[in-house]
């Protein structure tokens, strides 16, 4: 690889060292391109040795670290394959041995709880879920990233290419007022973004001659309809507890009809519930009137099982994080791979596709032992190459505008495009910002189950739900 | 040297020696176990009354709030009646089975090795490769079971979805996997019986079913009862099974103490609270093996003779 | 047809039924481990196997999930801690059996009953004291909690086989001179071998088939025994590869099948150890 034209501002050190060695790229430059990739000074002195171009100067910082170990620690839910597959390019180019734990979401955070409160950090480079930004983020734990994200140049894309939403949840946070969004950033978001969508059968909604449902009214209709010959007309996640049923069923109807999930603010203390206003009910009816049309098993349905009844054929119609369009689409993994269909999802008018912000950023514990290093596996893995190559190799779902909209894997994978929609216009959680969040989720989802189940009314589950997290937030000291 | 005794425990030794030989013999194993089992146990005591703030890595005094909300709280009876019923329902179902099934091997069956050989197997499996197996089996979808369960006419069961299902499903399996160790006690004592009572028995004319009675399970009590107060404390624990297959659900259905503990601990980190669950059980486990050692001497006594 | 010969064929059926239901799930696992993900998904199920598939599944596993990395590190901990609660079990449990001394019976109570902790008790409190020590990273930090988790049953399991051999063997030996200590460790310890491997094969069952703490535990994946990779696998938040999970769930149990089909009498003979006395 002789040339040294950028490749979406994301240059490969043989590039750099090439151009160094053969004189088309200056010294100066050199140095620039490199430090942009995170290189510490003693790399780059290390590389310019190698080509021959040192100054003394350089020599002297060469002789400091050269291929250091960045340990990695992400979640693992299928960007790790591609992570794990990279290893050894991240080693070829930037000169770092990376060791990567990947581990589910509830060991993940036991994990980064206990490494960033210890003297020395177990990990350099972390996976940070939105839900734990406030947490972790919010406490301080985090390397200010402004002087490493001053050195990247236009072309990484850095804000512009994440949407705004995203940024706000995903980079940068103010650690002062302890609220998302400001300027100065923490994570950068990456490895997935994790938007909401609806899944359907094109063949099945043909047949019967039904359109895209664009609201709720719709949506139950065209369940109603397609419901039968062994087919359900929708299915959900209704396993009681699941964190995913509250984000994914739940809470998208809700804010799709306009609903607020809080009033108030936890720093004013009066962060108060409105799980019994009309749209939250509203929501959970729908749900209850949906699982009527849905398979007799919907009720111990999680994430896997109701991805596992689609692509098995069973349903005709789901909400699901973008993230599993890969399985699905994937003839090896899916009976309707040709006709799987996908669209924003539901919603009253131009509140139609809103969602919960879900995604991942990352970032560099203040106890880090190799920052540098960190920064550069944060730099590729944040990057649009790896992004296209995870996307293409494994079809999750990425982080960058640029992917999702990427004209040649949206003619391989063409959920990229709804999904890349869905994220623009997701909503940041009202109660990210508590270390409660989890805590609450899961009892809103328990008790949404007793309506699914028919053991209790929708409007009594809101009600009970509604109770349980005031005793939760004034516990917490949000609410007096 | 003082004069040796046969029959009796013999003071060899003068006490300090003999203390200092029970301190080489026991000190270590006392001292590891006063390091990694104690001292975690009055941790937990301490933290069960502090509460623990995850931003600032804080613990904070709170006296006995934990347990007021512990037990005020609306779901602490169906937290105590999930796991009692899993307990007895589970220990009831598998003494009565596994002693059944000592008896029916007490008859002389070829091959009958092979099949006791595969009967252990439930018990030496990894808890998550059972939970795995099972989970694959009652598996809505595609599970075998559903699909027995439909061609023989039963039609659809929620396994592990319906609310009144769930926690029995639980049982099942707790059953498959805990039977064969009530099975290998009892059969144990079963064939340490002195065969003579029995000869003596069907010499009397007595039916199978009144020798059985009247005979065989008496003299088997004891390790009937050792076996069943064994299992209760620990099907009082089982936590695997809820944490693979159910998550405490639907609808709180499987929600047991040892899940309430772990979920508070580990996913919410209340590790104050979650420290003060534990404790409960521990008090209710300790209530528990006190009864165990009156049933079982721990040591003998006595001499051999 | 006698009605006893009825019994008879009745019994054989009732033994073949027992042997099905125990071993069934196993099987049913087995069979999903030679499946390809799409395959699991059909009703009713099929039994037709593709070897490349098979191959496909467990070189996956082998290679690409790193299990012999995990292999290694289960028999890493398992070994060691074993060892060492043997070490420190059966000089107790000799103790036990042999001296008597006020409290002693309550401290073998005590001892014992930390058996039956609930795990969840001790697994905070642990976990938080090795985080503290910096443990977190390498195999000490799982050893440790371990042996404190099978010392009560070793001590149990010796001081049971241990009271089977006659006093008068030690007072012989003490009379020539030699030390309680010594009698344990020259004339004993041959004697009491059987209850050794008893009390060994209880430790390594056990703390193979451990995860909870483990989890929590280690932070490197480089360290993970069989069980903790295992469970990553439940997780929640992506679809499982059924087939890719059976398949680690199948060589999860193989070596702990292998291992008790070889000391199939030293499992029974432990259990009922407690029971038959």
């Amino acid at each position: 690889m002789n040339d040294i034209t950028p490749h979406d501002g994301l240059e490969p050190t043989d590039d750099l060292v090439g151009g160094l060695v053969t004189g088309r790229m200056s010294r100066d430059e050199f140095v620039k391109r490199a430090t942009f990739l995170g290189l510490s000074a003693s790399a780059i002195g290390g590389m310019l040795v190698a080509a021959g171009k040192a100054t003394a100067a350089d020599e002297r910082a060469a002789r400091g670290l050269a291929g250091g170990t960045v340990n990695l620690l992400i979640p693992a839910e299928g960007a790790d394959k591609g992570v794990r597959e990279k290893i050894g390019e991240m080693k070829k180019r930037l000169g770092v041995n990376v060791n990567m734990t990947a581990l589910a979401v509830g060991p993940l955070n036991q994990k980064l709880d206990q490494s960033v409160k210890a003297p020395t950090g177990t990990y350099d480079a972390i996976s940070v879920l939105g839900f734990t930004v406030a947490q972790f983020v919010g406490g301080g734990y985090f390397t200010n990233l402004t002087p490493y994200v001053k050195k990247l140049p236009a072309s990484y894309g850095y804000p512009s290419d994440f949407a705004k939403g995203e940024l706000d949840y995903l980079s940068y946070f103010d650690i002062k007022h302890q609220r998302f969004g400001g300027n100065t950033p923490y994570l950068i978001p990456g490895l997935y973004a994790g938007p909401i969508i609806l899944f359907y059968r094109k063949d099945l909604l043909q047949k019967a001659g039904v359109q895209v449902p664009t609201n709720w009214t719709q949506y139950l209709a065209a369940a109603k309809k397609l419901n039968g010959n062994g087919v359900a007309g929708n299915t959900m996640i209704a396993k009681s507890g699941d964190v995913s049923m509250f984000l994914v069923d739940w809470y998208t109807r809700f804010a799709s009809q306009g609903g607020r999930l809080m009033s108030g603010t936890p720093q004013a203390k009066n962060f108060t519930p409105r799980l019994t206003s009309p749209q939250a009910v509203a929501a959970l009816e729908h749900m209850v009137e949906c699982v009527q049309y849905s398979t007799p098993g919907v009720l111990s349905y999680d994430f896997t099982v109701s991805t596992d009844a689609f692509s098995a054929g069973k349903t005709a119609m789901m909400l699901m994080w973008s993230t599993i369009a890969g399985p699905v689409y994937n003839p090896k993994t899916s009976k309707v791979a040709k006709t799987v269909g996908v669209a924003v999802c539901p919603g009253n008018g131009a509140l139609r596709g809103t969602i919960v912000r879900g995604g991942w950023g990352m970032g560099i514990p203040k106890n880090a032992k190799n920052k540098d290093g960190a920064w550069a596996v944060i730099t590729y893995l944040c990057s649009k190459e790896w992004g296209k190559y995870e996307v293409d190799a494994h079809q999750t779902d990425p982080a960058r505008n640029s992917v999702f909209y990427d004209r040649a894997l949206n003619r391989k994978y063409p959920y990229l495009r709804v999904a890349g929609q869905a994220n623009t216009k997701a909503r940041i959680l009202e109660i990210a910002n508590i270390p409660e969040a989890f805590e609450l989720i899961t009892i809103a989802a328990q008790q949404f189950a007793a309506a699914l189940s028919g053991s209790s009314s929708a409007k009594d589950a809101c009600a009970k739900a509604n109770a349980e997290w005031i005793k939760v937030l004034k516990r917490g000291g949000h609410l007096k | 040297m003082a004069a040796i005794s046969s029959s009796h425990r013999t003071r060899l030794a003068p006490p300090t020696q003999r203390r200092g030989e029970t301190l080489l013999l026991l000190g270590p194993c006392a001292l590891y176990l006063v390091v990694f089992s104690i001292f975690p146990l009055i941790t937990s005591l301490v933290r069960s009354f502090q509460d623990y703030d995850p931003k600032g890595n804080t613990w904070t005094w709170i006296g006995t709030r934990n347990y007021a909300e512990l037990f005020h709280a609306g779901q602490f009876w169906t937290v105590v009646e999930n796991t009692v019923v899993l307990t007895a329902a589970g220990v009831a179902i598998q003494v009565v089975l596994g002693t059944a099934l000592a008896l029916f091997f007490s008859q002389q069956l070829r091959g009958a090795t092979i099949v006791r050989g595969l009967l252990i197997l439930p018990m030496l499996l990894t808890p998550i490769v059972v939970g795995l197996m099972w989970r694959a089996l009652l598996n809505p979808e595609w599970g075998l079971l559903n699909w027995v369960a439909v061609k023989l006419g039963f039609g659809y069961i929620g396994w592990l979805s319906d609310p009144h299902v769930a926690l029995w499903t639980l049982v099942l399996v707790d059953s498959w996997q805990w039977t064969p160790f009530v099975f290998v006690i009892v059969y144990a004592r079963l064939q340490a019986l002195p065969q003579d009572v029995f000869e003596a028995g069907s010499v009397d004319g007595a039916s199978w079913f009144q020798r059985t009675t009247y005979l065989t399970l008496p003299l088997l009590a004891p390790a009937i009862v050792f076996a069943a107060v064994f299992r209760a404390i620990d099907a009082f624990r089982t936590f695997d099974l809820v944490w693979g297959l159910t998550n405490g659900g639907p609808v709180q259905a499987t929600y047991t103490l040892s899940f309430q503990a772990f979920q508070n601990g580990f996913v919410f980190q209340r590790y104050g609270f979650a420290s003060a669950i534990s404790y409960v059980m521990v008090v209710t486990a300790a209530v528990g093996v006190t009864l165990l050692f009156r049933v079982v001497k721990v040591r003998r006594v006595e001499a051999p003779a | 047809m006698t009605a006893h010969r009825v019994g008879r064929v009745v019994s054989y059926v009732v033994m073949i039924l027992i042997g099905v239901v125990a071993a069934a799930p196993f099987l049913y696992l087995l069979v999903l481990s030679f499946k390809s993900r799409i395959d699991i998904l059909t009703v009713p199920p099929t039994l037709h196997f593709d070897w490349s598939q098979i191959k496909s599944n467990y070189g996956n596993v082998v290679h690409e999930q790193g299990y012999i990395t995990y292999i290694e590190n289960s028999a890493i901990v398992t070994g060691a801690s074993t060892l060492i609660a043997l070490a420190l079990g059966v000089p107790a449990g000799y103790a036990f059996s042999r001296l008597h001394f006020r409290g002693s019976d309550t401290l073998a109570s005590t001892i014992l009953s930390f058996r039956f902790m609930p795990p969840v008790a001790v697994a905070i409190p642990i976990f938080l004291m090795i985080r503290y020590l910096g443990l977190v990273n390498g195999y000490l930090g799982l050893i440790l909690p371990y042996v404190a988790f099978t010392l009560p049953l070793v001590v149990w399991i010796m001081i049971g086989f241990f009271d089977e051999i006659p006093h008068e063997i030690d007072e012989a030996a003490m009379v020539d001179g030699l030390t309680r200590p010594w009698v344990l460790l020259r004339v004993l310890l041959p004697l009491v071998r059987p209850g050794i491997l008893v009390a060994a094969t209880f430790g390594v069952i056990f703390i193979w088939n451990e995860f909870l703490v483990g989890l929590y535990i280690v932070n490197s994946q480089g360290h993970w025994t069989i069980p903790i990779a295992a469970s990553s696998l439940l997780t929640v938040e992506s679809p499982i590869d059924w087939n890719i999970a059976a398949t680690v769930g199948i060589l999860t149990v193989i070596p702990i099948l292998v291992f008790s089909m070889l000391v199939q009498r030293y499992i029974v003979r432990g259990i009922t150890a407690g029971a038959v006395r």
